[in-house]
């Protein structure tokens, strides 16, 4: 790396200052991308990665969905990691979009967010001060951005924000499950097919004793809301993958320490624990393990600047009420040098990928 | 990131400090003065006086924008350089340090970097003695811990996610810990926030204040209402939450906004945009106000001991200071040095203090971002005076007094800690009382209960603070409440009642609602909104319902108003129960189309009647509904002849509608209208209907019989009345208020309308150059008069009334309008936004050179003084900049010019201009 280094030093000089920058994104781009050619010469596939419900495509891209669970594997990585390490020739591209509190039938977002995704005007731009957000319920949001982040496979982690309403909410929740997986089934976000759509089940709560609330009636539910998820996933022909009966299991003594911070949320050992579940769900059986620590950093760095870029900070400002008249000359060239920055993150984790798992 | 991995350091150093060049506002080099200085630009009230704590000049202080004291005191401050906004590539290198003081002369002497690599820590609070932290990185809440007690933390962890963060400075910010263990922060307009806890998904719209027990983390919406950006919290030494909205620049007891009627469940945030003002305590117009603490230590003398507090830093710079007194169930704010007395002064305009607290030493700490730009509105995001490497803290004591130190907190045995709890400098209560919420139970409640029952603490809230510790630790003292809700002091049944509110689910039904009818009806009215408080959350509000209707019949201030709005509405909405006194209640409230809605009943009937601007048959229909059997016209003239009101507006204008072939009947009641004593505004429609139905003149005063005549309708009053107007007018000693009364009488005589047009074009004439407003009213009279009638040479004389708003993405609705040359132009700008915003009109092709030397005044201090209107002769007309709360709207008055062309009209709050902008059309 130090020559690399020393490399774009030249580069810099050479080009002046006027398109310094530029300069050196083209020059790392092309490095790495001799990389990955001479890495892709030696690509070998395995036998049974067709059957994985991930699929087997080549720079296959994968979206995830859902609430707080989701939203939170982006911060520590290692689904992900398992995921890039074990189809390491594939060179997948995976984007979180999932997002605290999100159900099924209602994915708040703040007005204008359509216009982030640069498909698609908002119904109403300016709404006055009524409401900070549109409710979403018919996907038209979700459905803009997922146009722009073309997905082939979405895995769907829905259900825990449901579960809190018991059975008596669980028929509309099936219903209005089924809703969203038809509306996703009726789109060709990657122009060519349907999504192949994923659904993971809730994790259990845990009891972490002292002064939280027993979860053995929180568990029922989540086993309740999980059931009927595996239900509608076999009804619609979709593959599944059940996190609660594993987790739970877990929780009760199958791993030494604890999995969650509060009950709900992983800790870091939970989301180790968590994500090679999840991983061999979908038929990846490589653990965790040190050696990916690199890769898993590049993905949590990927994962923030994707953040950055999809669901920024101030954005009434980016693409809001107040977008006008500053947002507008500071965000856009903004976001395409995030949109470069993020391609490149894609490219650092293939080729990082590729070094773990040469022969996959 | 401790460890970069190296492609990854290539990747964002590649992309670091690309962005393009963008045009920048126009605007002056900053005048950054360094803090020797910056001192020299203070004024204090004169037995105070101001030194530097610490400064950029010695410690990393770079962009400060939170501060708290720590058990020990130090001083944790959270630095914001990468505010407004994270540039793509840049590492993000907020952080927050420890300043501390350890040779106790009152300025600083040490720093420790506790973390550095977050984004945006607005909102800090710290325990265990400065071993956890509670951080905002936007946009998450996370937790810092230092396990080998080193000073720095070693450990992150995000305890919450999905805060909204539309807006980044509305985020959760504020932080302070409650009276109860729990920790207190707000957000403010824009966000919307669904967070998932283990208790379940919170969700809240817009601006919120959030309870959250970080043990468990159980989170709760305690308060939401119309703030725009919580930034300050604080609980005075009874308990009492006290909350500063920072964009207004105004100030609530928090118990008005509290009740359980939050988001989902109340979606009508703009019904308390109206009552902004009226709800808070300290006056409009002083924004925005960051920060907020009292004066609660010895260390300030008696006269403005317990005074409130808060920094403004916009528009004027410093430190303002109210005495904060009880009334009614809130608090009154004075200011008995004046307002030209206050704590603080500065006239050095980057002076941006934003945060402040009481030190271990009981002197004022005031933290300063010092920064040419604040806020998002006005600048480009990436203007280079977004400065990212200065900021102080300023230490203000008393001249003479001696400093207020507290007692040593960090590890003290359990009695020393609760003889604290009576301590004269309120923050080492509040120190105190932290210490103690996070011992062991066990260690704590059996010495709490020997303390209880020997003499000693009365220095403080004794009972008070032994229950805040049971609700605490979880481990209510039922038998404690019962005593504090049957104390004879009333401020400890309002800290009782404010427990109950959590208790309440665990105790028997029953009971509570014993409880809760007996404070209803308190005789204080704290007490009273407190119990209506707790209402809200009873178990089961259809019984809740009629207990809250209770206080509804007794003493109200607004604030009480505003929770009592709140919830009966909420009660209202869970329960199928009626109560008429609720119904009632609530009626003023719903708008106009609401209210047609309802069903007709008398209270109904009677707020159709009061509400004057309806189309008049629902008045008509009420009236009917009202008089019932009686004849309604007499029984109009009734209700009008008894009126309790000074203008029954809407019975007049029934009166005035009323057919006249029906009248006859009623002459003489309505004669009697007339009589001196009654309201003038009657005696004249009396007059005027009188004439309608053939009757006589009654009235002798001029003004009454002018007044009348315009009432009654062109060619109903006698026409010799006419002359006598006319003459009126026209002679030389007429007051412009009588102009005003005889103008629309004189154009109501069809027979005269010539003449009339005559009189009043000469009247317009008359007074252009000296009273606007009259001589556009005149051109308003001739309007009464129909076109057919006018000679073409008054063509001109045509009024345009115009309303231009500002909206709250800086637009102007309409962006156009058209006018004839010459003409009168009546515009009304109106401003329901709570950013500043002006109208100016200014000359065809000057937008860009008024606009460019408007951002110039952004560098000056009397800007906004001066309304940000540029001295400059393509300057035509223009309003002050106004805001919610200072006026909503105000009127223009003048004529179009002579040229034709496209004038444009637009904002010069700095910046505003470039978005917000209109143009007058001005045509042949």
């Amino acid at each position: 790396m130090r020559e690399n280094l020393a490399m774009f030093d030249c580069m810099g000089t050479r080009l002046g200052n006027r398109n310094r920058h530029s300069g050196f994104f083209e020059a790392l781009s092309s490095l790495l991308t001799v990389t990955m050619l001479l890495g892709s010469a030696s690509v070998l596939l395995r036998a049974d990665e067709s059957k994985s419900p991930l699929g087997s495509g080549s720079g296959d891209r994968i979206v995830i969905l859902g609430g707080g669970f989701a939203e939170r594997l982006q911060y520590f990585g290692y689904f992900e990691t398992l995921v890039f390490h074990h189809a390491s020739s594939r060179e997948p591209v995976i984007r979180n979009m999932a997002w605290s509190g999100d159900e099924v039938s209602m994915m708040p977002r703040p007005y204008n967010f359509i216009r982030s995704a640069g498909v698609g005007e908002p119904d109403d731009p300016s709404p006055g001060y009524g409401f900070a957000f549109e409710p979403d319920s018919d996907h038209r949001i979700l459905s803009a951005h997922l146009k722009a982040q073309k997905p082939d496979t979405i895995l769907l982690c829905f259900g825990a924000p449901e579960s809190f309403r018991g059975e008596k909410g669980l028929s509309k929740f099936a219903s209005d499950y089924q809703g969203l997986i038809d509306k996703l089934l009726a789109q060709k976000f990657n122009g060519e097919s349907p999504p192949r759509l994923i659904l993971v089940s809730p994790i259990a709560q845990e009891n972490l004793g002292g002064a939280y609330p027993d979860p053995s009636g929180r568990n029922e539910q989540l086993k309740l809301y999980s059931g009927k998820i595996e239900e509608i996933a076999k009804n619609n022909e979709l593959a599944s993958v059940d996190l609660f009966a594993p987790t739970l299991t877990a929780m009760n003594g199958g791993e030494p320490d604890n999995l969650t911070i509060d009950g709900l949320q992983l800790n870091d050992t939970g989301h180790r624990v968590v994500a090679e579940e999840l991983a061999r769900g979908l038929g990846i059986t490589d653990p965790w393990s040190a050696a990916m620590e690199e890769l898993r950093k590049l993905v949590v760095e990927k994962n923030k600047q994707f953040f950055f870029r999809w669901r920024p900070i101030n954005g009434e400002y980016v693409y809001g009420r107040r977008r006008e008249p500053f947002g507008i000359v500071s965000f856009p060239p903004e976001m395409e040098q995030l949109d470069k920055m993020i391609a490149e993150l894609d490219r650092s984790i293939h080729s990082e990928a590729k070094k773990l798992n040469p022969l996959p | 990131m401790k460890s970069l991995f190296p492609t990854l350091a290539i990747i964002l150093l590649a992309f670091s400090g690309s962005a393009k060049a963008t045009d920048l506002v126009g605007g002056e080099a900053p005048n950054l003065l360094p803090p020797e200085e910056a001192i020299k630009h203070f004024t204090l009230h004169p037995d105070y006086q101001i030194n530097l704590y610490a400064s950029e000049v010695d410690f990393p202080l770079h962009s400060p924008a939170a501060m708290t004291f720590d058990s020990q005191g130090r001083l944790w401050v959270g630095n914001i350089p990468t505010q407004p906004h994270a540039k793509p590539g840049v590492p993000i290198k907020d952080s927050v340090i420890i300043l501390e003081d350890t040779d106790k002369d009152g300025a600083a002497d040490k720093h420790t970097v506790f973390y550095e690599g977050l984004y945006l820590p607005l909102g800090l609070a710290v325990e265990d003695g400065g071993r956890t932290a509670y951080v905002t990185d936007e946009p998450n809440l996370v937790k810092l811990r230092d396990t080998d007690g080193d000073g720095k933390a070693d450990e992150k962890e995000i305890i919450l996610q999905g805060f909204g963060t539309e807006d980044n400075h509305h985020f959760i910010s504020a932080f302070q810990w409650g009276p109860d263990g729990r920790l207190y922060y707000g957000q403010g307009l824009f966000l919307n926030s669904q967070v998932e806890t283990p208790g379940g998904p919170v969700r809240a719209h817009q601006a919120a204040v959030f309870r959250h027990d970080p043990r468990i983390n159980k989170l709760e919406v305690f308060a939401s209402f119309g703030w725009s950006n919580v930034w300050g919290i604080i609980f005075d030494n009874q308990g009492q939450p006290f909350l500063a909205d920072a964009s207004p620049g105004l100030n609530y007891y928090m118990s008005h906004t509290a009740s359980n009627f939050t988001f989902p469940k109340k979606t009508k945030y703009d019904n308390h945009r109206g009552r902004r003002d009226k709800v808070s305590f300290t006056p409009s117009g002083r924004r925005p106000s960051c920060g907020n603490e009292f004066l609660q230590s010895d260390h300030f003398p008696e006269e403005v001991r317990g005074w409130y507090v808060t920094n403004q830093m916009k528009g004027w710079h410093g430190v303002r200071w109210y005495k904060l007194e009880e009334s009614g169930s809130g608090v009154v704010a004075s200011q008995p040095y004046g307002e030209e007395n206050e704590m603080l002064t500065a006239t050095d305009i980057m002076f941006r203090p934003v945060a402040m607290q009481i030190g271990p030493d009981g002197a004022l700490y005031v933290l300063d971002y010092y920064n040419p730009i604040v806020g998002h509105t006005t600048y480009n995001f990436r203007d280079p005076r977004h400065i990212k490497t200065y900021g102080r803290v300023w230490r203000i004591t008393h001249k003479n007094r001696p400093l207020d130190w507290q007692p040593d907190i960090l590890g003290e045995p359990v009695p020393s800690l609760l003889a604290t709890l009576g301590h004269t400098n309120y923050r080492a209560r509040y120190h105190a009382r932290r210490e103690l919420q996070q011992r062991d139970s066990d260690d704590v409640l059996p010495v709490l209960e020997a303390w209880m029952a020997e003499p000693g603490g009365e220095d403080g809230n004794k009972k008070m603070e032994a229950l805040w510790l049971h609700q605490n630790f979880n481990q209510p003292n039922f038998e404690l409440l019962r005593e504090l809700l049957d104390s004879p002091d009333h401020q400890e049944r309002t800290a009782a009642l404010r427990v109950l509110r959590f208790w309440q689910t665990e105790m028997d039904q029953d009971e509570v609602l014993a409880m809760l009818e007996q404070a209803i009806t308190d005789e204080s009215q704290r007490v009273r909104l407190e119990a209506l408080i707790d209402l809200s959350y009873y178990s089961d509000p259809g019984k809740a319902l009629p207990v809250a209707a209770l206080a509804l019949s007794l003493e109200m201030d607004e604030g009480f108003r505003n929770a009592a709005y709140d919830v009966c509405t909420y009660l209202t909405g869970q329960t199928d129960e009626e109560v008429e006194a609720v119904n009632s209640f609530l009626l003023p409230y719903l708008n106009d189309e609401m209210i047609l809605t309802r069903e007709l009943n008398e209270s109904v009937a009677e707020e159709l009647l009061s509400r004057p601007a309806l189309a008049i048959e629902h008045h008509r229909g009420a009236l009917k509904f009202l008089a019932g059997d009686r004849d309604a016209l007499g029984y109009l003239v009734e209700r009008i002849a008894t009126a309790s009101d000074d203008s029954p507006a809407a019975l007049e204008k029934l009166l005035l509608s009323w057919p006249t072939a029906e009248l006859s009947d009623h002459v003489e009641e309505i004669g009697g209208l007339t009589a001196a004593g009654n309201p003038s505004s009657i005696r004249t429609t009396a007059q005027a209907i009188l004439w309608r139905a053939g009757g006589e003149k009654i009235l002798e005063n001029d003004t009454l019989l002018a007044q009348a005549t315009a009432k009654a309708g062109r060619g109903k009053a006698p026409e010799e009345l006419h002359a006598h107007f006319s003459e009126l007018l026209a002679s030389e000693s007429v007051t412009p208020a009588m102009v005003n009364v005889l103008m629309p009488a004189v154009a109501s005589f069809p027979s005269k309308d010539s003449e009339s047009l005559d009189l009043l074009a000469a009247t317009a004439e008359r007074y252009e150059d000296t009273n606007i407003t009259l001589s556009f009213s005149a051109l308003q009279a001739m309007k009464r008069i129909p076109q057919s009638s006018w000679p073409p040479e008054y063509s001109n004389l045509v009024l345009n009334s115009v309303t231009v708003s500002a909206t709250p993405d800086l637009k102007f609705i309409p962006t156009e309008f058209s006018v004839k040359a010459g003409s009168a132009v009546n515009l009304v700008f109106r401003n329901p936004d709570s950013l500043y915003h002006n109208l100016v009109v200014v000359n065809a092709g000057a937008l860009e050179e008024v606009g460019l030397k408007a951002d110039l005044m952004a560098a000056d201090p009397a800007g906004l003084d001066k309304n940000y209107v540029p001295d400059d002769p393509n300057v035509l007309h223009w309003t002050p900049q106004i805001t919610l709360g200072i006026a909503r709207s105000h009127t223009l008055r003048f004529f179009a010019p002579d040229e034709p062309g496209d004038y444009p009209y637009i904002c010069t709050f700095p910046g505003h201009w470039r978005v917000m902008k209109g143009v007058m059309k001005v045509t042949e």
